[in-house]
Order: C-alpha cells, then structure tokens, then sequence
C-alpha cells in the first residue's frame, strides 16, 4: 500500500506499569519470550505492505531504539521510506515536548505531508494483535468518510478499560464514550485508525490547543457530527498493554490452556530483532508443564506455566510457577518464584522466596495489583534466603542492603539514594 | 590497507554423510539445532573482522545460497567485500566443473588478483570450531611464510583420516601426507590455510598444468613443501571435521552436558546464522525435555531425552526421542518412539511408530562403510505411516511415501528407496 504511512504512537508514560516502564516505554516492553510489544503493529504493518512507518517516541526511547536500529529486523531498512524514529525536536519558536498524542502527529505533520501518503494510520504501540491492515484501508476508502476507528468486541469484563465506539447505521461511529461504567459488553477501540492525509493535517491544524487524539479530537467531532467517521470490525485477538495485570494476563494465556493468540501462524509471523543466543539447553533434572523456552535459556530446575525470556536461567531445585521472567535473569538453587514478573538481568538468590501463594502468603484483600502480582525491577538482587511476599514491589537494582528483612505482601521497597 | 580475503571451499560432496547430504552440499547440513555448519567459518571470519569472503560451491548449492542470501546474519551485506557465491560458469572458451579444490580456487584467481591483498586464507565451509583468524595472520606474517597450516593434535588412531604432518625444530612443516595408511604423527592439517597470495598464485599456476589431480591436500600442498616455506600453526581449541555420519551424530551428542567443549553460548564469539521467525520452544503440560538442546519453534507434548531439536519440531503426546537428532519442522506422531535416529527436516512420522534403537546390528546393505554403528536415518521430506517399526543402521530415502514401503516392519541395516522417480526433484 503505498498510499499508506502508519504512524505509531511509542512515547507514553504509563503509570499503571510501575517499574517495568521505569526503565522503558511500555512499547519495547518484552512480550512472548522473544519479542517486544512494538513488534506487533510494526509486523501487521509489513504484512500490510506499509514500508512506510513513523514512530512517535518520547519517554524512555533508549530500549526502544537499540531494539529497532535501522529497521532491519522488519525489512524497513529501505532507500524510500522505510523505518522513520520521530522525537521532539527544538525549533525556533513554539518548542515544547510531545503534549499528546496529537501534538506529537501535529509537530510531525511535515513529515506526513513529505510522505506523499493518501491515508495515514495511525496505531497504538501498546496494542498487542495480528491486525491486516488491507482490509481495513479498502473498508476505510470505501466507506467515504475522513476516518475511520477500527472496533473490537469484548466482553462487560474488559470494556470499562477502553473507549467504547457506540455503532450507527451503515458503519458509522454514532457516539464514542471514554471507558464507560455501564457494565455491559460493546465495541473497545482498538487505537487504530485510518485518516484521509488532508482531514487529518486539516483537522490538527484547526485546533493548535488539542493534545490529545480521542478526547480532543475524536469525541468533539463526533458530539457536533462535524464529518462522518467510520468503524471497522477487527475480529481478532487484541489485547492492550496498559496495566500490569493486562501484562500478566496477554503473557500468561499464551501458556494458558486455550491460547487465544496464535504466534506461530505461518501466514503472520511477528518479526523481532534476534539476540543470536544458543539453543535452549534442559538439563538432566529439568522438570517442564507449560512453558515456553526461547534460546539462550538454561533450565535444570522446574518451571511450570511461565514465559521466559533469551538467557534465563534456573537452577537445579529453583521452582518457576506462573511467571515472567526477562532476559538474562538468574533463578539460584532452591529459590522459589511464583504470580511474578521478574525484569531482566535479576538476580534471585539461593533459596528464596519471590511472591505468591506457594511463599505462603495470600495477596491482601483489596490491594491496588489485583491478583497480588510481585514485581522485581531490572537489575535487582534478592539475597539468598530472602522472602518477598505476594503483590510486593522491588524496584529498578535494588540490592540486599535496601531491603531490612522480609517484604511483607503489597510492600514496595526502592533502591536508596546514592 | 586490507590484509587478506577468504575463500571458503564448499563444494565437495560430502558422500560419507550419507542421506543428509545427498540433498545439500556438507556446509548445508544442520547442526547443532539452530546452526548449519558453514556459520561456524563465516561466523569465524567476521568475528575476525574478515568482511570479504568468496564461497565456493559446485555441488548442490541451493539449500547454501538460500541460507547464505545476501550474507545479512553475518554483516555480510556490504557495499566492498561482504560475501560472494563463486559457482563454476561457462566461459567462451571453457565450460568445466571444478576438476578439484585447487582448480576451483584457480579458476577464481581474478578475485585475489583483483584485490592486491597479500594473503589469501583458503578455509573448508565443513569444519566445527572456532578460531580466530587474526591471530593465525599475525603468526604467518611473523614468520614470513609463503603458506602456513593449521595443524591439530587428534588421537593417533584417527589420524589416517587426515593430513598428517611432520615438523622440525622451527615449527617448519617437513613432511606432508594425505590419509596415509600408517600415520607418523597424530598432528594433523585442520584444512584452515593462509598463503602469501603471490605464492597462492604461482603455485596455482602450477598445479593447473601439472597431470593429475587438483587438491590442495593431494597435490598442490606437496609439491608447495618442496619450493617455499611451509610452516605450522598449532592450534590448540575445540576444531571437528564433520566427515562421516558418525563424526557429525558424536559432536551433535556432545553438546548436551553442562559444560560442552564446543562453547555455543559464549558471547565473546557468537555463531551468526539465519534467524527463524518463531515464537520461543513450547513445553506442554506432560511434557518432559532432559539434557537436550532445544530451538524456537518446537512444540514438545512428549518426552525428549540426550537430543537435538531444530526449529518447529513437534513431538506429539506421548512420544519419546532419545539420542537423536531431529531437523526443522519435523512431526514425530503420538505415542512414537525414536531411538539413536536422525530425523531430516520436514519428515513426518505417523503415530504408534517405532524408529532406531540402541546396540549393535548388521550394517546397512547400501553404505555398510558410513552406517553400522547403529544409528538410523530417515531422509528429508519422507513420510512414515502409523505403526511402522524401523531398525538400526536402517537408511529410509528423501521423500518416500507411505506407498513405496513393502512392509510395517523394516528390518536392522536395510535401505528403503522410493519407488519410481520424483516429478520434481524437491531441494
């Protein structure tokens, strides 16, 4: 499609993954056990035959730039188009960080006008779905409107975490409601959109003071039906990174009995940038239920309905259940990790107890993590024969001296100063 | 300015591997799960900051050229140098194959000639190690070599299989002998050369209208010995020639312990190869995997024990793998046993099968040289019924079908060939 350009949002911060985006944006967020999030909207967009992307990065982008390089991992390393990173930058008058979603494709719209694209898409970088975006751009010319929302059932569970896209006759958007608290099933919108390239920069530029593209933008429109908006139904699995627990659970289905998202589709393989590591090694007491076990990881312990990432390893007598542990975290003799998600380069030490049920303690009723989900920061290490209970928080390196005694459920402990 | 250029000979046949490389060349052949064995010498040539590399193909090339592509895994992807298919073409007053090694490297001269670089490394595309190539430079160009050698130390016994060489006091190579019958020393040439490109040339030259043969073991590096200095490398790391079928199912097996002396996950020296797009090894509920190498892709319902699994394997429920090797996107049935068996890629095994088993059995009718120690091998893209029972040494062919089997119960050391010819000869 060469009168496509997507554009990828990738630059918020999100306050309901703590520690895990401390050190990153959730779009480079590991996922699967060998990719991270952005792979997602960035497969769907090759598969798409869209060569021409736009990242709009702001927050924490290292992780995210060293994983996209040049684009070669997508085969977006092109003489024409191809892979463009898009950061604030200084001007002469008017400089200011990304204040939105909207003014970052605002600050960029020379950009879209230089791409020479009818349509832009834009997606969102936290979505994780195997979205074709063939059909949705034919839908999106067909249909006659400037924009187009695509849709995706769910279920009254999942609703209120979404915008909510209230269908109208032939296609259209009849109204849109921001996470809405009447408790039934309906439309979520799943961040991706289809603009006609002169509605879009037209529409931003009319309206400097907008930041935000839903709630600036999108909902005024609809109130005084200013232009008609279309919506596309997406059948497929989609799930959105915004909160630990959503995190948890998009990770954990994968080993879950029924897997609702299928990576191994030889039609929509997600590309990801390879770390070049060994193949998984299992040694000779190795004990496996439910697991997915990407090279470079060396099991001898047991690991049981978890996701682990390139180089993990688990030593003899260490017990992984449920759990998500990263790249190149190390689980000593005996230790005990359970409901976790472990950040990368961690060191569990011999013999202790992370998180869960089987650490013995019950996530306290009513605690902020839903699920009593524990978290260890990037860089931690956790003294042998340490205890950190369910639903505890240990953030970016913290080390033994930082932590007194055992954590007790629900408790976050930081690293200090200096 | 650039010191060397490599040249990879990946030509040969490779008939002692049997089956797997009746359809690719040697350098071709999977190994180690994720690798094929030419990764280990372009891997050594880049992270040696060798970025210019000929490779040199005649026999069956296209499952090389297809993993080689345009060198990307291994940075060779570059506007000078990066890596080159050097295929025998037709000329308008020539149209022959390589006649040996030499020839091949002969024929190809213009590409050192048009480089000026003032050593030439000739290297095999079918060896396991990994070797620093800049040091081997430092030391050749120390000593003012016209060629210097690789040389190993391999228990004497296995020697005969090899090059074996003699040295003075100097480190000076004295004597040379292709696959002798009775070995002087257990030093042997790993095939890894670098020559003073001037000294290549002539000696090229020379070989090319001599009688005879046109190797470098065989001939060009004998007569080398009597007219320029010729001096060894010893080099004292992990190096195996993946000459037989039991050289390449040993050194397959000897990677499954804790500490294996062929170090794949060293990151100081990464082993490039190309990548599959497949989410990480899936260990089902029930499943058990010990003491094996497993890649991405896999999907393991069954057991796997002491065994090496490529990408997109299934082993179904209930199934058992022992001591095997099993190539990419192989399926292995429900409730199947594979025994000291390697599987080639996309071979199908029904359910209920047994396949290989361990001990001592008659060797194989048709290649009692290469298969009679027990192992069994099923060739690529064959398809096994449910029930079938196969024996040891047993080679079933490429391709076979359920109806070119005679009977459920393949005896130890037979051969199963399809029946009739393939309407295409799949790669």
């Amino acid at each position: 499609m060469k009168d496509v350009l997507a554009l990828i949002l990738a630059g918020g911060v999100d306050k309901d993954l703590p520690v895990l985006t401390d050190v990153r944006a959730t779009t480079s967020l590991p996922f699967g056990g060998r990719y991270r999030v952005i792979d997602f909207p960035l497969s769907n967009c090759v598969h798409s035959e869209i060569f021409q992307v736009g990242i709009l990065a702001q927050y924490n982008p290292e992780s995210l730039l060293a994983h996209l390089g040049i684009g070669r991992s997508w085969d977006l390393d092109r003489r024409r188009g191809g892979l463009r990173v898009l950061q604030p930058f200084q001007r002469q008058a008017g400089t200011d960080w990304y204040r939105g979603t909207a003014d970052a494709i605002r600050q960029n719209l020379e950009e879209v006008r230089n791409s020479r694209a009818s349509y832009v898409i834009v997606l969102s970088g936290d979505v994780i779905a195997e979205m074709d975006l063939v059909p949705i751009a034919a839908a999106h010319r067909a249909s006659g409107c400037p924009v187009t929302l695509v849709a995706s059932p769910v279920g009254a569970d999942r609703l209120h975490r979404f915008g909510e896209i209230v269908p109208g006759a032939r296609g259209r958007v009849e109204a849109f409601h921001e996470k809405p608290t009447h408790g039934r099933a309906g439309l979520a919108f799943t961040g991706a959109y289809v603009f006609d390239e002169p509605f879009l920069v037209s529409l931003l530029s009319a309206h400097p003071r907008g930041t935000n593209l839903v709630l600036d933008f999108l909902v005024p429109l609809l109130e005084r039906r200013s232009a008609p908006v279309h919506t596309h139904l997406f059948e497929g699995y989609f799930e959105d990174i915004g909160s630990i627990r959503s995190y948890y659970d998009a990770n954990l289905d994968l080993v879950g009995l029924d897997p609702a998202l299928d990576l191994s589709d030889p039609a929509w393989p997600i590309f990801t940038r390879s770390e070049e590591r060994a193949p998984a090694f299992f040694g000779p007491d190795a004990v496996l239920d439910r697991a997915w076990v990407p090279h470079g990881c060396v099991i001898r312990g047991s690991v049981s309905r978890s996701i682990l990432f390139g180089g993990v390893i688990v030593d003899e007598g260490a017990v992984v259940t449920d759990s998500i542990l990263m790249n190149d975290t190390i689980v000593e003799r005996g230790a005990r990790v359970s409901r976790a998600i472990v950040d990368k380069s961690v060191r569990i030490g011999e013999g202790s107890r992370i998180g869960g049920p089987d650490a013995g303690e019950a996530p306290p009723p009513g605690h902020a993590r839903e699920g009593g989900i524990t978290i260890v920061g990037k860089e931690a290490v956790v003294a042998p024969g340490a205890r950190v209970g369910g639903g505890a928080i240990l953030g970016v390196g913290v080390g033994p001296a930082d932590v007194g005694g055992p954590v007790p459920p629900g408790a976050r402990v930081d690293r200090r100063p200096g | 300015m650039r010191r060397t250029y490599a040249m990879i000979l990946a030509g040969g046949m490779g008939s002692r591997l049997c089956l797997l490389s009746e359809k690719r060349a040697k350098p071709a052949v999977p190994f180690g799960g994720k690798y094929r064995i030419i990764d280990f010498t372009l891997s050594n040539c880049v992270n040696s900051e060798i970025y210019d590399v000929g490779i040199l193909t005649q026999y069956r090339p296209l499952s090389l050229i297809e993993h080689i592509g345009i060198g990307r895994p291994w940075d060779l992807d570059r506007r000078d140098g990066g890596a080159a298919i050097l295929q025998p073409h037709v000329r308008a007053t020539s149209a022959e194959w390589y006649r040996g090694t030499g020839d091949a490297v002969w024929r190809n001269r213009n590409q050192i000639l048009r480089r000026g670089v003032p050593h030439t490394l000739v290297l095999s595309g079918d060896h396991v190690y990994k070797m620093d190539y800049r040091l081997f430079l430092d030391a050749h160009e120390a000593t003012g070599a016209d060629l210097t050698i690789a040389v190993t130390a391999v228990p004497i016994e296995k020697a005969s299989q090899f090059g074996v060489v003699a040295l003075d006091a100097d480190g000076r190579i004295v004597g040379f002998e292709e696959k002798p019958a009775e070995p002087k020393s257990n030093l042997i040439s790993m095939g890894v050369y670098v020559f003073r490109s001037a000294t290549l040339l002539s000696a090229l030259e020379e070989d090319a209208l001599a009688d005879g043969g046109h190797d470098f073991g065989k001939n060009l590096i004998p007569r080398l010995l009597e007219s320029g200095k010729v001096v060894a490398y010893v080099y004292g790391g992990y190096w195996q020639d993946i000459g037989t079928l039991d050289s390449y199912y040993e050194s397959n097996m000897a990677l499954l312990t804790e500490t294996p002396a062929l170090a794949l996950r060293d990151p100081g020296w990464v082993i490039h190869t190309v990548t599959a797009d497949l989410p990480p090894a899936e260990i089902a509920s029930g499943a058990r995997v010990r003491s094996s190498f497993v890649t991405n892709g896999a999907v393991i319902e069954g057991t796997v024990e002491r065994s090496v699994l490529s990408p997109g394997v299934h082993v179904g429920k209930g199934a058992v793998v022992r001591d095997s090797i099993v190539m990419a996107n192989t399926t292995i049935g429900e409730g199947t046993r594979i025994e000291r068996t390697i599987l080639d890629k996309d071979v199908r095994i029904g359910r209920e099968a047994r396949i290989g088993g361990a001990g001592a059995a008659r060797p194989n009718v048709a290649c009692p040289e290469h298969l009679h120690s027990g192992i069994t091998v099923v060739g690529k893209g064959a398809v096994l019924p449910d029930g079938v029972v196969v024996g040891l040494n047993c080679r079933i062919a490429a391709d076979l079908r359920p109806e070119d089997m005679e009977a459920m119960r393949i005896t130890d050391g037979s051969a199963v060939e399809r029946r009739g010819p393939l309407e295409i000869d799949t790669l």
